[in-house]
């Protein structure tokens, strides 16, 4: 008989709380029932509502259908490259190796991915690479695996939960969801391990304390930091911020991946689909800059194809970092973006063109993609080239994570080192970690690293949480929870009597529109001085908004000041991070330090909240390495990145194949070993 | 392009307990769709004013609501698409409970999808692979881009004006049930579960539900129609009856139950 926990929860079950629904969270939820502990699933939407579903594209596996001589190996290797040898690789190794299997594991739950003419799972091109390695439905691929998983873990919610001996306990499942739930901390025990968490219900406000043997963040990005991005308003990273402060270190936050195209729109900007370059559009420019003709109308030989033109290696299927740092140039350097004859201007648009490709195909490959253009531009995309610029998409830096690397190379599945936080008993995955994309995700590694992570978090926290209950001593006490309650609840109240004349919607645009301009695609110290200078004044005023709703159910707006206190917490590392990285490096790019520097910045970023006392604001200290422990046992991990399986090397993505030289080398040793082998 | 100009609208404000509309005027501009200008009002004229959205790409689903009358989703309808001078009135779903202003409580819709029995597939071919048609996924596919805003449950008569939200599966989750049907390699017999717990037959194919279906979803012919179908030739058709009881009939799938049902499960 388990002892009674404390805080608000079961009564008869110990659970691991998953704060969020979205594919990593539901992943987790997965496997730590496959592992027969009970969990409570958090989540600030209905889980299907999480911005999962917005991902179009597809998820990368390297199976090889076509016969093009792909392998984990070769996925390994474009990842690691295409990051800019930032990424720790074991994780990424365990990675590539997992994904065939995922895929087909996902196939077998019912996901509609399109199929070859024989019936096998077909394969689109994606950036980075010249394999067909990415596997997709449609174009709504994150929205048929998140529903997938999410009929799985419905599928748990209605399982009972059984005791060690195998019998039923009462009125217990293996799931229970709380959609629409705040999460707003996580509870530290006197020994600072994380205990459970607190939360508000979005719809009558209150907040509770949870008890937890272990909790698992997967919150996603933070997207919204930046205002207009591609991400959901959810994206706000709050949670992730939320942890940082507790304590959780936070790891490259400097780097943000710029999506090359999107459709620009003064509200928000829509995402278009690394698949239609994947399915062979392609990028280009007038060659006058003052061409006044439609799209249509301008002949070949008056386009300039600038990707294609200056990286023949793989052309409009260069890495997103690469690409949106060219369109940018275009646009703002050369004022070459497609002349606009009403406004007399070069707007920041250019031309991503499908129009030469056969209209059935795109219909069948494209149609959801293209839908949204021409619901939001009003023309039609088949045949007018479409108009699109960059827009901010996702985030690589995330919550610091460890892992445990296996003497392969990969990582030892089941250890609770992976994806721990430096708290104890925090862990997380998803977007919201920062393992698996270094300095610039490939297209369709995301669904992928969601996934996996899952995979990873939720083995680790089963062991964890087992060996955690032969050596537990007692329970947590109940003060523990009550005060972590009473905390929230305090300053919660303390933003509803907020009576100040700031406008927190407009502190927010304010932010943003810094973020946006100065912390994106191209960095300048001087100017991300004064980025900083402006989160340090935007924090101060955030301190004297004005709150009108006292409404005690469905509130939004007291909610809305909460995530914009962790927005700037947010904003302030991804800020002070770049100004610190004197380099260029994947998605950080300063023009004054073109070169990337791996002798003084091969390293991870490490980033510790410190609070700032009374009026002061909040400061960041950075360190070289992490110590924490797991029941007792202490752990170290450097900031130094683990390339033990591929030797960094600077990217030339002008050469086709230069991705994956060495794995190609290493395929073609085994050829030959085999080859001698047969001969022997 | 219009220039700047003003639109007139009429936002329901409320609770449970009651509620009424009240006028705002907000600024529009190019491209502006309706969720905008409930957020102008939000940010500048009345912080409290609750509405749930999330991607603003029509991919979530969360921002449903009816606009003139019309179940929309807000992020997807454009100001423009309404005549200038009239003002446009926003309401929550009619159907589902009101929480507070526009945000309804859509809830009886997850606990309906609770009680359908997941995907089981059949085993893989013996080369290891497991091959379907392209023309069998587009078919599922079809079902399978429902975002779940729940406007196809809201136009609903059969839940709208009679209620039956914990009774009736209603559209979204019949083309759920025949996405498993049609699925070519899934092995479990929901039909009785349709017939009995689902309960197709009180659709009366009004086709009101594919008319809002922002997804474009032909809910209705494709879906709920071969659903109906299936389940006559199951279960009353005296011919196929008679033939079944002398043959055995056709490869029998296992039939399903209801999950919640089941007392005793998870096998270790």
């Amino acid at each position: 008989m388990p002892a009674k926990p404390n805080g608000k929860g079961s009564e008869k079950v110990r659970r691991v709380i998953v704060v969020g629904g979205g594919l990593a969270g539901l992943m987790t939820v997965i496997k730590l029932c496959e592992a027969g502990v009970p969990v409570d699933l958090f989540s600030l939407v209905p889980v299907k509502r999480s911005h999962s579903v917005c991902a179009q594209g597809g998820i990368n596996a390297s199976v090889n259908t076509k016969g093009e001589g792909d392998s984990p190996a070769v996925h390994l290797e474009e990842t690691v490259y295409g990051g800019d040898f930032l990424a720790n690789q074991p994780p990424v190794k365990g990675m590539a190796d997992a994904a065939p299997g995922i895929v087909f594991m996902l196939d077998r739950m019912g996901v509609p991915f399109n199929r070859t003419a024989e019936g096998l799972l077909d394969f689109r091109r994606f950036g980075g690479t010249l394999f067909h390695r990415t596997a997709f439905a449609g174009a709504t691929t994150g929205q048929q695996l998140l529903y997938a998983l999410d009929e799985q873990v419905r599928r748990y919610e209605t399982l009972d939960v059984e005791d060690s001996k195998g019998s039923v306990i009462r009125g217990e499942k293996m799931v229970r969801k709380f959609e629409l739930w705040d999460f707003l901390s996580i509870v530290r025990d006197d020994d600072g391990v994380a205990r459970g968490i607190v939360a508000q219900d979005l719809k009558s406000m209150e907040i509770e304390a949870f008890s937890g043997e272990a909790v698992c963040l997967a919150t996603g990005g933070c997207g919204i930091v930046f205002g207009r991005s591609t991400n959901s308003v959810i994206n706000t990273g709050t949670a992730a911020a939320a942890v940082y402060r507790q304590g959780a270190c936070y790891a490259n936050g400097e780097f943000i991946q710029v999506h090359p195209t999107a459709i620009p729109g003064a509200d928000k900007l829509r995402l278009i689909s690394e698949s239609a370059r994947g399915e062979g559009g392609r990028v280009w420019v007038p060659r006058d800059p003052r061409d006044a003709r439609k799209g249509r109308e301008i002949p070949e030989k008056d386009r300039e194809y600038f990707l294609e033109e200056k990286y023949p290696g793989y052309g409009n299927l260069v890495p997103r970092d690469i690409a949106a740092r060219e369109l940018f140039k275009k646009c703002f350097h050369e004022k070459r973006g497609v002349y606009d004859p009403k406004t007399k201007k070069n707007e920041n648009e250019v031309y991503l063109d499908l129009t030469h490709m056969p209209e059935e195909m795109l219909r069948k490959k494209l149609a959801g993609i293209l839908e949204i253009y021409e619901k939001f531009v009003g023309e039609d995309p088949y045949t007018n080239p479409m108009r699109v610029f960059p827009a901010v998409h996702y985030s690589m830096g995330g919550l610091w994570v460890d892992f445990e690397r296996s003497h392969s190379g990969s990582l030892v599945i089941g250890s609770p080192r992976n994806q721990a936080t430096n708290i104890e008993g925090l862990y997380a995955c998803g977007e919201c970690d920062y393992q698996y994309h270094g300095a610039n995700r490939l297209g369709a590694n995301s669904l992928l690293s969601c996934i996996y992570g899952g995979m990873a978090a939720g083995p680790a926290i089963a062991t964890y949480v087992k060996n955690m209950r032969k050596a537990s001593t007692g329970d947590t006490s109940k003060s523990v929870f009550e005060a972590a309650r009473k905390r929230e609840e305090d300053h919660y109240k303390s933003i509803l009597d907020m009576e100040g004349d700031e406008n927190p919607y407009v502190l927010h645009q304010e932010l943003a529109e810094t973020m946006l301009r100065d912390c994106t695609i191209e960095r300048d110290n001087g100017v991300l001085d004064k980025v900083i200078e402006k989160i340090d004044d935007i924090e101060l005023r955030a301190r004297k908004c004005g709150v009108t709703d006292q409404a005690t159910h469905a509130n939004q707006g007291a909610p809305f000041i909460r995530h914009l206190f962790n927005m700037v917490v947010i904003a302030r590392v991804i800020a002070q991070g770049a100004r610190n990285r004197d380099e260029s490096r994947g998605a950080h790019f300063k023009p004054a330090f073109e070169k990337r520097d791996d002798k003084n910045w091969l390293r991870t970023t490490l980033a510790m909240h410190e609070a700032g006392e009374g009026n002061q604001n909040n400061s960041i200290k950075y360190v070289r390495g992490i110590d924490y422990s797991i029941h007792g046992a202490p752990m170290h991990a450097s900031d130094a990145v683990d390339v033990s399986l591929v030797t960094p090397r600077v990217r030339k993505y002008e050469t086709a194949g230069a991705a994956s030289e060495t794995a190609k080398k290493s395929d073609d040793h085994e050829d030959e070993k085999s080859e001698n082998r047969a001969e022997a | 392009m219009a220039a700047e100009r003003k639109a007139q609208l009429k936002v329901y404000r409320g609770d449970k307990e009651g509620g009424e509309l009240k006028d705002y005027e907000v600024e529009t501009y190019p491209g502006m769709v309706v969720l905008d200008a409930i957020h102008d009002i939000q940010a500048k004229q009345e912080p409290s004013l609750a509405v749930r959205w999330n991607c603003k790409a029509g991919r979530c689903g969360s921002c449903s609501a009816e606009i003139n009358g019309k179940p929309k989703l807000m992020c997807m309808t454009r100001m423009t698409s309404f005549p200038e001078n009239e003002p446009i009135t926003v309401t929550p779903m009619k159907s589902f409970p009101i929480i507070k202003d526009l945000v309804t409580d859509v809830s009886s819709n997850f606990r309906m999808a609770k009680k359908i029995p997941a995907f089981r597939p059949r085993p893989k071919e013996a080369d290891g692979t497991w091959r379907m048609q392209q023309e069998d996924i587009d078919r599922i596919q079809e079902f399978r881009k429902c975002i779940e805003c729940f406007l196809c449950q809201d136009t609903c008569h059969v839940i709208r004006d009679h209620g039956k939200a914990e009774d009736f599966a209603g559209p979204r989750f019949l083309i759920a049930l025949a996405g498993l049907d049609m699925h070519p390699l899934d092995t479990l017999d929901r039909r009785e579960l349709v017939k009995d717990e689902f309960k197709v037959g009180y659709c009366n194919i009004t086709r009101c539900c594919t008319e809002v279906c922002p997804e474009h979803i032909n809910i209705t012919d494709n879906g709920i129609i071969p659903m109906k179908e299936r389940v006559a030739d199951d279960y009353f058709d005296p011919l196929r009856w008679v033939i079944r009881k002398f043959t055995g009939g056709p490869e029998k799938k296992e039939k399903a139950h209801l999950p919640v049902l089941q007392e005793k499960t998870g096998s270790k």
